[in-house]
């Protein structure tokens, strides 16, 4: 499917979303609320079938006090790309997991958990998978200090 | 504490007439052996570990110094050159390996990283500050990396050092002060 046939599409499911032809890869924004849905419809949907995560991450913004949780999605049979990003809440970050539609959000969403302390709500097994088990905080929080840390930080 | 055979050996070989100057050839003859036939553990954590094969290899060949014989397991091992960034969570596997490693052992840190964190220095949460915080290292190499040849320098360092050890100067200095102690006790006898 085209760029702004596929944006098209998904405004089509959830209307609330932003659409953004972004240079890279096409973006739509879309509110917590009807996020876990659309993921739902770009999984199942046959026209656009979703079907790989690519990549998983988020970015933490303590101005606006959110962290994004950005989504990656591929699909094998059509060869398109898209990128969903959602907010959370920064003091309160949860976000309902879509593990259960890829598999292999599993680990993605274990180490957004790790790195940035966003819990997944449905999660099978929410633990850290990159850091030691007894860490304490979520270092890539812009407000993450540390004693290992030397020089500035961000 | 517990003599093993060779010190115990050594002993006996240090009080006989001449025998310090024996075992001072047998240190030598140790050294040597000991020099020239250093196993490295087989290990790289990032890409320093690629200009330590690189060393390996045909065009560079460490086994023109004795130290191609990169063995699997800590066990047959007495060298290791940590090859790369210890991490924090990657620190206490380092040092099981080096604790499983027979004695006499020898660490090379190899490139920034292994001795001071490297570029991760500054900023970094997950990067051990250099390997020396777990393990004692006997030479550092720096670079980033270090080409091949500036790791063979390292080793011949670690050679020249292993070539200045006593191995055996516990009991050189054992019989030595049983000597003097004989000696000093004969005196008191004669007087009574």
């Amino acid at each position: 499917m085209e760029r702004q046939a596929l944006l098209d599409a998904v405004l089509a499911l959830c209307p609330e979303a932003a659409a953004d032809n972004a240079p890279q890869l096409p973006e739509v924004k879309v509110p917590r609320a009807r996020f876990r849905a659309l993921m739902e419809h770009l999984h199942s949907d046959p026209a656009l079938a979703l079907d790989y995560p690519m990549c998983m991450t988020a970015v933490d913004w303590p101005e606006q006090a959110v962290i994004t949780c950005v989504y990656h999605l591929y699909s094998f049979p059509h060869g398109h790309k898209l990128v969903v990003k959602c907010d959370a809440d920064r003091s309160d970050a949860r976000m309902p997991t879509v593990s259960d539609l890829w598999r292999g959000c599993e680990w993605f969403e274990r180490e957004v958990y790790d790195l940035f302390g966003v819990t997944f709500e449905g999660h099978p097994d929410l633990r850290r998978i990159m850091l030691t088990d007894d860490w304490v905080g979520f270092p890539l929080r812009k407000d993450y200090r540390d004693s290992r840390i030397a020089g500035k930080t961000y | 504490m517990a003599l093993s055979p060779i010190q115990h050996a050594a002993g006996v070989v240090a009080a006989a007439p001449g025998g310090q100057f024996v075992l001072l050839n047998v240190e030598a003859l140790f050294n040597w052996s000991r020099a020239n036939s250093l196993f490295p553990l087989t290990f790289g954590l990032s890409c320093c570990a690629i200009e330590f094969m690189a060393a390996g290899m045909s065009r560079h060949d460490m086994a023109r110094f004795g130290a191609e014989v990169a063995r699997a397991t800590p066990r047959q091992a007495d060298l290791m050159i940590v090859a790369g960034t210890v991490t924090e969570k990657m620190a206490p596997i380092v040092r099981t390996l080096y604790d499983q490693m027979p004695d006499p052992k020898y660490v090379i840190s190899m490139g920034a990283c292994a001795t001071a964190g490297g570029p991760f220095y500054f900023d970094n949460y997950s990067v051990l500050k250099g390997v020396d915080q777990v393990v004692p290292v006997d030479v550092y190499v720096p670079g980033c990396p270090p080409r091949p040849e500036a790791l063979i320098f390292g080793i011949m360092k670690l050679q020249q050092k292993i070539m200045r050890e006593h191995p055996l100067l516990g009991a050189r200095l054992a019989a030595q002060a049983a000597k003097n102690g004989a000696g000093s006790a004969a005196p008191a006898q004669a007087g009574a």
